[in-house]
């Protein structure tokens, strides 16, 4: 039995099923519309702001896998044969599994525990040595770095060019009290969209969520928001690590809107726009390739959220100038000259073809169908969105939103002579 | 599955299954590694996928690839035990969601099989522009695993490991020796992974038929040479722990600890230490994962992983380098554990279910059904996995504790950083 079904629970919990039932497994995440960025919040009434020290949406993500039963929730999981998991973003916190037997059992931990915080002075002080090496694991990661570069280079309002995990300064400094404060303001089930893929029943996951999800107020957040410029904040960042060869991140800010919806859909044409611009069939990649300059098409990303929305393009490569004016001359062309018929249909048919293979996979079918849910988008319409695009559009959004004096060029340089 | 000899030393194995959505399609060449030819056969995968007859250059065969809804090419030079394992592959959509008319199966085969059979020549030679750029691609392929400084300590500790062994050869080969290949030992090198590997081609998806007959007709006029049976090393334990220490400009040190498997290299025995990694590293629940994280609190990422093909356990962390001695002391410790039989029932049977869920999970993806099918060839055995989870049903906590006491620490890396002194 196949087939996708979007409940609202009467708790306010958003549900969305994808029913795979000839897969052996299934992969469960519960997403929380909080991350990194959320450092200064208040409640409707409150007259002033509560800002919170940098990491702390992470440090609630690694807190909330302890239970007052004392047991461990990694060791809850590993008697349903279920693996799990958590990530923080810069919107976003989610807990996760995967399992193939036991699926009742593994989701009724995961639902218990997201709603069961239990912090002690004693567990907090602990998580800290621990974090503090998961910063150092980051200091050493120049992908990491070299990101975390454009981001301070393109934005210097909307927090989003902290790193997840905060500073070792920041996240000594946090309490269980500051943790609870978070955790009541942000966790509750309107504020949350729980996705499933794979093999399991409607009617096992709707029993489980009815018995642990109770009807609650409405979350009453105003996160602050920030005016950002559209111009960089610098047009150039750069580090020295133990690299061999340079990684070069360029990005351009790109103009955000204030409808998450929006902000998604956009995201979906900036998509298609970097991959006629950089991606393996353009004329970019053909001329840096043949000139030595790189040996992989330039990678990219398109990063949004509340407020931002952003194009990175990453590569590593001894040739950074030629990667930086190569990529504006790409931009400039397409603004002069347009996208030829040819390519904007190639890259749309290879964007179908991506989208069915991806169906395959249960893990990637709940995360797209719960980061659309976040933004107020239904992922079953992505498909018909791409199909209706005009190559206008994309042209249009090329010569709107890719400027010089909004991108900013972030370059991880090797701290040693290598050859 | 399905397994077929098409030639001599050539092998067709399929896994029809019409749930994919994805199918995928490769052509493994297996060669025994050896430091003469390392270099010279790793360099052949990415060379055949800059262009070829049909597509003149790299673009040209891109924009191919993306008629065929995006296909994605598969390039990728692999080590399994002493053998060098070059793959060139092509994951594309189930042919029912084709929007057009054509079978994209077929099409795609034939461009996969148009990429090994006309590669682009001038005067039958492979071009020099052509060569550059696939040395190009090689060298930024081995500069890139410095990177990422765990995966690098992991490299070095495997180096140092395997110092007399081939298993030490690297599976890119040598910058040196890279440089030095010129067009006469790379055209030979074509013809050579031809004749001389063992050739395991793969299929996954809804066309088994189809794809069986492709294959025939690209190989009907290939005559392998005899491939000698295909073993695996067993490498000999050093005299004394080596214990290597390493200073690079970091945040925080990363320790390797590599361990070396005494037993017999068997698909029983595998199981076993599948099984033993998740109770020691492996799971957010293991040993490693509770006492060095959890309770002394000294890393982030502390994990073990079993290779059956080098029978070998690698345990590393990112710690401070105050805590070195504290760390392989814990380590040590918890194997010990383990050898005199210390963990209980629960943690056994959660071990095997974590083992029995990873199997079951592995059914519902392509790439791992190919990689799997990929060793289970090279180790000679052909199980299912719902016959595979029976054999680990099978396993005792006694044959836990007789194959913990078969591994022995072989080498310590240190890659110090930071400045916590």
């Amino acid at each position: 039995m196949s087939g996708c079904y979007e409940i609202k629970h009467s708790s306010g919990l958003k549900i969305i099923l994808n029913l795979m039932s000839e897969h052996s497994y299934a992969y469960a995440v519960l997403g929380v519309r909080y991350g990194s960025s959320n450092n200064e919040f208040k409640k409707h009434d409150d007259d002033s702001f509560l800002s919170c020290p940098q990491g702390i949406a992470h440090f609630l993500e690694h807190k909330m896998f302890e239970n007052e039963d004392g047991e461990d929730t990694f060791q809850k999981f590993a008697r349903t044969g279920a693996l799990a998991n958590a990530y923080t973003g810069f919107d976003r916190t989610c807990y996760l599994f995967s399992c193939s037997k036991n699926f009742e059992e593994s989701l009724k931990i995961l639902l218990d525990y997201v709603t069961h915080p239990y912090f002690t002075n004693e567990n907090v002080e602990k998580e800290k040595d621990i974090i503090v090496q998961e910063i150092k694991m980051c200091q050493d990661n120049p992908r990491w770095q070299g990101y975390f570069g454009v981001l301070n280079g393109l934005y210097s309002q909307i927090p989003i060019f902290n790193d997840t995990a905060g500073t070792e300064e920041s996240i000594r400094k946090i309490t269980k009290e500051d943790l609870y404060k978070c955790y009541d303001m942000f966790y509750k089930p309107d504020n949350m969209v729980l996705s499933i893929s794979g093999h399991f029943t409607k009617k096992e996951v709707l029993k489980i969520v009815d018995n642990i999800f109770t009807k609650q107020d409405p979350s009453d957040i105003v996160n602050k928001t920030y005016e950002e410029p559209i111009e960089a904040v610098s047009k150039k960042k750069t580090k020295k690590m133990s690299v061999k060869i340079p990684l070069i991140h360029i990005g351009y800010k790109h103009l955000a809107s204030n409808s998450l919806r929006d902000n998604y859909i956009k995201s979906v044409k900036h998509q298609l726009a970097n991959e006629l611009i950089v991606g393996s069939t353009s004329e970019l990649f053909g001329y840096l390739y043949y000139k030595g300059v790189i040996s992989n098409p330039i990678g990219y990303e398109v990063a949004f959220g509340p407020g931002y929305l952003m194009s990175v393009f990453g590569v590593e490569t001894k040739h950074e100038e030629e990667v930086t004016k190569g990529l504006s001359d790409a931009i400039d062309k397409i603004k002069k000259q347009g996208i030829s018929d040819d390519d904007f249909v190639a890259v749309k048919k290879s964007f179908y073809g991506r989208h069915i293979m991806e169906q395959d996979d249960p893990e990637i079918v709940a995360e797209n169908y719960m980061e659309a849910s976040l933004y107020d988008y239904n992922f079953d319409d992505l498909q018909d969105l791409v199909l209706n695009i005009d190559k206008t559009e994309i042209e249009n959004l090329i010569k709107e939103t890719y400027y010089d004096q909004s991108s900013c060029v972030s370059v991880i340089n090797p701290n040693i002579e290598t050859y | 599955m399905l397994r077929e000899r098409l030639s001599n030393n050539i092998y067709f194995y399929s896994h029809k299954d019409d749930k994919f959505k994805n199918n995928i399609l490769t052509v493994n060449f297996v060669l025994p590694l050896s430091i003469e030819n390392a270099s010279k056969y790793a360099i052949m995968p990415y060379l055949l996928t800059i262009c070829n007859e049909d597509y003149g250059d790299i673009v040209k065969l891109n924009k191919r690839f993306g008629e065929l809804y995006g296909a994605n090419l598969l390039v990728d030079v692999k080590k399994m035990g002493n053998f060098q394992i070059l793959s060139i592959g092509i994951n594309f959509i189930d042919v029912k969601y084709a929007l057009d008319n054509k079978n994209i199966t077929l099409d795609c085969c034939h461009l996969l099989f148009s990429i090994l059979k006309r590669p682009y020549l001038v005067e039958g030679m492979f071009e020099e522009k052509n060569i550059k750029i696939a040395k190009k691609i090689l060298f930024d392929k081995i500069d890139n695993r410095f990177n990422n400084k765990m995966n690098y300590a992991i490299d070095k500790c495997r180096e140092y490991m395997f110092s007399d062994d081939i298993q030490k050869i690297s599976k890119y080969g040598y910058r040196k020796d890279i440089i030095k290949l010129n067009n006469h030992d790379i055209k030979e090198a074509y013809y050579e992974i031809f004749s001389r590997s063992r050739i395991q081609v793969v299929y996954i998806g809804s066309e088994e038929e189809e794809v069986k007959e492709a294959c025939k007709s690209l190989f009907e006029n290939y005559k392998a040479l005899p491939f000698a049976k295909l073993k695996l090393s067993e490498s000999n334990l050093k005299n004394e722990v080596c214990d290597i220490e390493e200073t690079m400009d970091i945040s925080q040190s990363k320790l390797v600890l590599g361990f070396k498997c005494q037993s017999e290299i068997s698909p029983r025995i595998s199981r076993e230490f599948i099984v033993l990694n998740i109770l020691f590293g492996a799971a957010p629940f293991s040993k490693l994962f509770i006492n060095i994280r959890e309770k002394m609190g000294l890393c982030y990422n502390c994990s073990s992983r079993y290779d059956k093909f080098s029978n070998t356990i690698m345990v590393s962390m990112g710690i401070d380098s105050i805590n070195k001695e504290k760390a392989i002391k814990e380590t040590l410790k918890q194997l010990e554990e383990i050898k005199l039989g210390n963990f209980t029932d629960e943690e056994f049977e959660n071990a095997k279910l974590i083992v029995k869920n990873l199997l079951l999970k592995s059914r519902d993806d392509v790439f791992e059904i190919n990689d799997k099918c990929l060793s289970q060839c090279l180790l000679g055995i052909c199980k299912s996995a719902r016959a595979e989870i029976k054999s680990v049903w099978l396993i005792s906590k006694e044959d836990i504790v007789k194959v913990a006491n078969t591994i022995k620490l072989d080498t310590v890396y240190f890659l110090k950083g930071g400045n916590n002194d």
